[in-house]
């Protein structure tokens, strides 16, 4: 059983009648990273946001454990790009936003998130206002809030992107981490990404969709080793095949 | 210190002038009236524009149609109204309060809606993403997302808003004929800082007007400074 599968997921812009995703289909297995990628303005933004719920496809259907979503459920989360913490709440405040639909008491979430801020090294920055942080931090607190919950599947939107490079990189192999060692209840990532590196650092499966309107063009298994040396010769390789998939018209 | 002084003048001007100081408690029960009827509009223009900003912004999600619509609104002055207002309530018992509060009403309450529909604009654009994704609904929403999005619009309408009213109060409260007939007056509340300065001027009592006016800045000056500046230095603290 796929974690999600998206099936046949068409979608035109309401307003302006412009079609930008056709009959895209995958799948995101238990224990998968998969990736996301495509010329920009493809959609992949919009498809990442009808896996959450957030916008309903005009054709086709993404299903979650084998149940249709209508709506954002409890089991998948989502990274914004731009972070989008609520820069009037603090930082702990922030994180408790993820636990809005669960039944815990104020006290446990308080405990909980409290939790996630010492784990995602934010200690003493639990009262402060996100405009306080770098952009590192914010995007920490923008993980635990989505992982706040305990959801089997963690939806990103370019969560890197907004990053320096270094940043970038001590994220990625802190998710990366956190993932292997189980450390957290996710178990499949589904992330949208513009960096062909990144995705093959990460993934297990890379989705390569054309332009407009977005299909699939290419879903690549990548079964390199981890941890994945970026200076290898297998991964360079790789990484200029996807390239190659990208430009190809 | 400067209160200081203001109060060591004050204490002087009394002390030497005992018929200053009895217009100074003239003076002051009119504008304790004036306060009370300007911030009870006040309350109540927030308690009728809050709720609908939040409707508009968050639920029909096209606040930027209304905004304009407002904006127009916003720049006819309520005073324009006040003959129309005058004649609707003529009869009624206290019609003079109620057209001072209907005129208080109108020349707050657009301000109020067109202040925190621009500000929305600068929200952050996946607020509402965030806002479904996690649930938050009901009375979380209001705690955590709605009076929190609008606040610093609010605060910018809510000071413009009063002082639009404090503005209107010299002809909300006493309305006459005087400029174009015998002057005679049409609405006229028994007491207010607006309807005192209007008689100074129709007995050229020059000293109480002064005296009026004074204690009307003072009062201005204290409220911008307790209340308007801290306000906003504490949003600035955090949206800034």
């Amino acid at each position: 059983m796929s974690m999600v599968s998206v099936d046949q997921v068409s979608f035109t812009f309401p307003v302006s009648g412009l079609k930008i995703m056709d009959s895209v289909s995958f799948t995101a297995e238990k224990g998968e990273f998969v990736s996301l990628m495509g010329p920009s303005g493809c959609g992949k933004s919009t498809l990442l946001r009808i896996i959450a719920g957030l916008i309903r496809p005009t054709a086709g259907k993404v299903m979650y454990l084998n149940r249709q979503i209508y709506g954002p459920t409890l089991g998948m989360s989502f990274v914004f790009q731009d972070f989008a913490l609520l820069p009037w709440l603090t930082n702990l405040e922030n994180i408790k936003l993820g636990l809005s639909l669960t039944t815990l008491t104020d006290e446990e979430k308080n405990e909980k998130a409290m939790e996630l801020i010492d784990r995602f090294g934010l200690t003493g920055f639990e009262e402060y206002y996100p405009n306080a942080l770098s952009g590192g931090m914010k995007q920490r607190v923008g993980i635990a809030r989505a992982i706040a919950s305990e959801p089997q599947v963690l939806l990103m939107d370019e969560p890197f992107s907004a990053l320096d490079e270094l940043t970038a990189n001590t994220m990625r192999s802190d998710i990366m981490f956190m993932l292997q060692s189980k450390d957290i209840s996710v178990n499949s990532v589904i992330m949208v990404t513009h960096n062909v590196e990144e995705a093959v650092e990460l993934s297990d499966k890379i989705i390569i969709l054309s332009g407009k309107p977005a299909h699939v063009k290419d879903a690549r298994a990548v079964a390199l080793k981890r941890p994945r040396n970026k200076r290898g010769r297998e991964f360079i390789e790789i990484v200029d095949e996807v390239y190659a998939t990208i430009a190809k018209e | 210190m400067a209160l200081f002084l203001v109060a060591v003048v004050a204490g002087y001007i009394f002390y030497t002038n005992p018929a200053i100081l009895s217009y100074e408690y003239q003076v002051l029960a009119s504008l304790a009236l004036s306060f009370a009827r300007v911030w009870l509009a006040f309350a109540i223009v927030t308690a009728l524009a809050f709720p609908l900003c939040v409707y508009l912004i968050f639920k029909t999600r096209q606040s930027s149609k209304y905004l304009l619509l407002f904006q127009v609104i916003a720049s006819i002055p309520a005073t324009i109204l006040l003959p129309g207002i005058a004649i609707a309530f003529s009869g009624f018992p206290f019609s003079s309060e109620f057209v001072a509060f209907s005129v208080f009403f109108l020349s707050g309450i657009w301000y109020v809606i067109f202040s925190i529909l621009a500000s929305s604009r600068n929200m952050p654009s996946n607020i509402l993403e965030v806002k479904s994704l996690f649930g938050i609904r009901g009375k979380l929403a209001w705690k955590y997302i709605y009076i929190k999005a609008l606040l610093p619009g609010f605060i910018t309408g809510a000071l413009t808003a009063i002082a639009a009213e404090w503005n209107a109060s010299i002809v909300a409260e006493c309305f006459t004929t005087a400029g174009v007939g015998s002057g005679t007056a049409i609405s006229c509340v028994g007491t207010g800082i607006g309807k005192l300065l209007d008689s100074t001027v129709t007995s050229g009592n020059l000293t109480l007007m002064l005296v009026a006016l004074a204690n009307l800045v003072a009062m201005i000056l204290l409220i911008n400074t307790f209340v308007w500046k801290r306000m906003y230095r504490n949003v600035s603290k955090v949206y800034g």
